[in-house]
This record gives structure tokens, sequence and C-alpha cells, in this order.
């Protein structure tokens, strides 16, 4: 092996690609599912399904109001967000440190409709962000992963530079393992490139300021700093927020407003993130007593709208049905090409090395975040339909089943690699991603019959299919790894 | 230097060896771009440069990975001069402001 810059560039993809890939396929999948965040978390709202569609009236803001209000004065930071057509229900928010949760309201009286409680969606978005690690070290972890990702990339690039071309055409699955997997990584990736390249740099971007935390606090302090606390307000009614919510859609347009904030003596319409490429969070104030206008804050023109450009690109909240199942199908194929990746640089260096603790380590970690993961995602779409609805703090039991299914998935995986039986820890942790997966569906038809099951293309069937066909993937990828022992 | 791909005693010590400069020039190699980075960040926001924070960090985002795989790629043995000439340009950068 001669030092020349192949040779490092190998280095450095494979080296990078490794260590900074199981945390980015964590990143990536859970990213992938948080672009339906809304959906699935509504999905595990199964007796939302009951509700009929309908428009908010003017009551039901009203009532919500009075609730927020009610609750902001015995200290309790909440805020209201809209619905939408996507989530077509009231929902009084506040952050639980990984989650927007709280109670939904009818959109057309405000009276809290029972649901149970759970992350739903955002359980995968604070996973995608911080990896469940708060704002701080998570942040920090993910935002250094995706700078790693450039790098692997730009990497990757040159060591493929004369082939790029071709590569997007070899896919020889039927061949030997090793051949296969390195086709497929190699197509996924130049297939991808620019996605993946976008996805991380947008990514980077948007976390920048705790890679740089001299450089300011960016959009998240901003936002946060807007909304105050929950400040008490002696005495005094608040103006009903209909005629100021009127006032509000006349300054963005109708159907533009996505949610309230309460400040102390101000409320603030914020216009919706769908509402624009750019997520600029403009937004209306109002004084909380009589309703009359304060201020409108809208983001200039230009450089001061590249943050929300970024942030546009890389949410894609804005985007219609059909671009978020193209960010779907992007996400998917873009964790298998790393995980793909992190097999290649197993296989590799089990050829080099043979056994080993580090080697045994390594197929531990990459077997847990490339089955493991989902395997703990599909049990925690379970849990919420088995755990009973009304239970005592369901939402953190549900989290509590998601990251135990997870840690037993590592401990099988540790289990099976440091005894030399790799190959059997994939088959079980893919069989188990078949069971749960292909029986999805039937958990959903049995625990939603009562609230209308309907057979038509709805968010239920979505995340059903979706279900199905990661669990036939998972028993067709097993059945292969039988044939090729 | 060259290297068979069975390992015998010598070879793996070579792969080794050249394993562990590796990293060692990756790891200096990230600090002096990140120094480069946050002495461009430091210098962008003085009074002389104003350039839009945004800007700045979109900027230094692309640049900081371009910058490592430049500095890994670099001839040379990865302590030589050119890291520490890329270290002399970055470290004046935070102590300007």
């Amino acid at each position: 092996m001669r030092d020349v810059l192949r040779t490092r560039m190998g280095w450095l993809h494979a080296w990078v690609g490794f260590v900074g890939g199981l945390v980015l396929v964590v990143a990536f999948t859970g990213g992938t599912l948080a672009l339906f965040d809304t959906e699935i978390t509504r999905w595990m709202q199964p007796e939302l399904a009951a509700l009929p569609a309908a428009a908010m009236t003017g009551q039901a803001l009203d009532h919500a109001g009075a609730q927020v209000w009610a609750l902001r004065e015995k200290g309790q930071i909440v805020f209201l967000n809209l619905p939408s057509a996507r989530d077509p229900v009231l929902r009084i928010l506040h952050y639980d440190g990984h989650a927007f949760v709280g109670p939904v309201l009818d959109p057309r009286d405000g009276v809290e409709v029972k649901s149970r409680a759970t992350e739903g969606g955002q359980l995968f978005f604070d996973l995608h962000q911080s990896l469940y690690r708060g704002p701080v070290w998570g942040n920090l972890m993910t935002e250094a992963a995706g700078i790693g990702l450039i790098v692997a990339v730009i990497s990757g690039v040159i060591i493929h530079w004369r082939n790029l071309v071709p590569d997007l055409l070899l896919f020889r699955p039927f061949a030997a393992p090793g051949r296969a997997w390195l086709d497929a990584h190699i197509m996924a990736g130049v297939l991808l490139l620019p996605f993946v390249t976008m996805m991380a740099y947008t990514g980077a971007v948007i976390h920048a300021p705790r890679l740089f935390p001299m450089i300011g606090a960016g959009h998240a302090a901003k936002a946060a700093s807007r909304a105050g606390g929950g400040e008490r307000r002696d005495g005094g009614a608040y103006a009903p927020l209909a005629p100021i919510f009127a006032q509000a859609e006349e300054i963005f347009g109708r159907g533009r407003i996505g949610f309230v904030m309460f400040g102390s003596g101000t409320v603030s319409f914020y216009r919706a993130d769908a509402a624009d490429f750019a997520m600029t969070r403009d937004h209306a104030d109002f004084s909380a007593v009589d309703g009359k206008l304060v201020g409108v804050t809208r983001v200039g023109h230009g450089m001061r709208r590249l943050d929300g450009a970024m942030r546009g690109l890389h949410f894609i909240r804005w985007g219609t049905p059909g671009l978020r199942w193209l960010y779907f199908v992007g996400g998917v194929v873009g964790s298998m090409m790393m995980s793909a990746g992190l097999v290649l640089f197993l296989m590799k260096h089990r050829r080099g090395q043979g056994g080993g603790v580090m080697l045994g380590l390594a197929e531990t970690l990459a077997l847990a975040v490339t089955l493991g993961l989902p395997l703990a995602a599909l049990g925690f779409l379970w849990g919420n339909r088995l755990l009973p609805a009304d239970l005592a703090h369901r939402a953190e039991l549900e989290t509590r089943i998601f990251f135990l299914l997870w840690l037993g998935a590592l401990v099988h995986a540790a289990l099976r690699c440091f005894r030399g039986a790799v190959r059997h820890g994939w088959r079980e942790q893919a069989c188990g991603i078949a069971v749960l997966g292909c029986a999805l569906p039937f958990l959903d038809i049995v625990s939603r019959s009562g609230t209308g099951v309907r057979l038509h293309w709805d968010l239920y069937l979505g995340v059903d299919a979706c279900a199905l066909g990661f669990g036939l993937l998972a028993l067709w990828g097993q059945r292969m790894m039988v044939r090729a022992r | 230097m060259r290297m068979t791909l069975k390992f015998t005693g010598k070879a793996r010590s070579a792969t080794g060896g050249l394993w562990k400069r590796w990293l060692g020039r990756f790891v200096v190699g990230v600090g002096c771009a990140y120094l480069c980075a946050v002495g461009f960040l430091f210098f962008m926001s003085g009074s002389s440069g104003r350039l839009d924070a945004s800007l700045a960090q979109s900027i230094v985002v692309g640049g900081l990975p371009l910058l490592i795989v430049a500095l890994f790629a670099l001839p040379g043995r990865g302590t030589g001069p050119s890291v520490l000439a890329m270290l002399a340009v970055a470290l004046p950068h935070p102590t300007l402001f």
C-alpha cells in the first residue's frame, strides 16, 4: 500500500465513515421517520381517527386561548398549535425536554379530546437532531457527525472520481457478498450524492452555533427569548383570540398562521412553517388586553433569509406530500447506503484481522444501529397500541420501551458478535423486524376498531404499509443471508 | 513503503505505524481546520468584515470539511512544516479580537 492520495482518501473515507456512520445511521433513520412526525403522532393517537374533519371555529379558538391563559397563570410555559392540513386539531403544547406534547382540542368547540399521551413522531425528531441527548452534547455530536459525513462524501468522490458515471449503472446483487455490498454502497452513494450532501450541509449549518458557540445562539435561542416565561398577570380579562386571528390572517394571508405564543401582555401569531420555502418565524404581536396590533416582525429579503432557507431545505415543511415522500425514499436509501458502508468496513477488517475485541465491539455497534434501531422503532409503535390508553406516565413508558428494546438489541448483538455468530445476530434481528413490521397492520386494525377503520389511503394505511414494507424487506434480507451461507 | 495483503509481522507493524501517522495527521488537521474556522468567524464578525452571521456560518461549514480533507491530502509527513504553517496562520485569529 503506497502512501498516495487515493490511499489516504481511502483511509479517511473508511474511518471517518465508520465512526461517524454509527451516529449518522441513527441521525439519518431518525430524520427519515421525522419527515412524517406529525402523521406518526396522529397514528399513535388513534382516538383522533373518530374526530370528523372540520374547520376551526372562532369559538374553539377563544376557548383554547382561555385555557392557555389559565395554564400560563399557573406558571406553565405553553403555546397553541393551530390546525393544519397535516394535523387538523388544536393542540396546547409545552416542551418536555425532548418533544412538544400536550392536550388535543376539538377544532369545532375547543373542548379537549380524550387521547392517549405520547411523544409520537417527535421522538424520532429528537433522535435525529440530538440523539435524545439534549440540545448541547446531543446537537454537538450530530453536528460533528454531519461534518464527518461531508468529509466522507468528499473523500469518497475523490476515490471514485474516475468511475463516477459507470458506478451509477453497476449493481451486481447476486455477485459475491463483498462485491454486492460495495456495488450497493457506491451506486446509492453516487445516486444520492446531491441529496446526502445537501442534507448534511444544511443540517450542519442549522446547528453551526453548537460547534461555534462564540458566534451567537442562532434561531432557536431567538425564538425562545421571544416566547417568554409563564409570567403571572394579575387581574383583568384577555381579549378573545378569534378577532386577533382574523387580523393576523389579513397580515400573513388566509390559512398561513401556524401557532400562537403568549407573552406578558402580548399574543404573537406566527406564520406557519409550511407557508413559505424559508422558515423565518415571521410574526405579528398584538396586545393581549385589547387585541390591538403592536408590531409585525418579518425577516427581510436576501441574506437575511439564508438561515430560513437552510431550514426550509432541510425540514421540507413547505413541501407537498409527494416531495416529502421523495425525501423519505432518499432518507431510507441514504440510511441503507451508510449501513452498507459499515458492513463493508467490517468485512474488510474481518478479513484482515480475524477476530478481536475491537472488531467484536465494532460489529456489535454496527448491528445495533443498523437493525436494532428499526426494531426498537417498530417496538415503540407496538408499545403505543398495547399500553392502556389512560395509563399514568404512558408517554415516558413508551419512550422507555423504545430504549429498552434498543438496549436489548445491543446486548443481543454483543452476545452474538463476541461469540463469533455475527451472521446469526443479523438474521435474528432481521427476523424481529419482519415479525413486528408485517404484523403491525393487523395490530392497527384490531386496536383501532371502534374508531371507524376505513380502507382508503390515509395516514394509518401509510404507516401500516411502510411497516409492512420494511418487514418484508427484512424477511427478504434474512432469507438472502440464509442462502449465502 | 509497500505492504502486502498478507500481513507478515514486519508488514503489520508498518501498517500500524502508517495508521498512527494518519490518525495523528487527521487529528492535527481537524484541529487546524477548526481554528481556521474560528479565526475566520472572529475576523468576519469584527468591525472591518461585517458579514451576515448566517452567511459566515454557511461559508465556514462548507469550508471546514474541505479544509480537513485538503490538510489530510497534503504531501509529506503529517507533522511537517505545512501543518505548522497552517497553525501559525490560524492561531492569531482568535487573539486579534
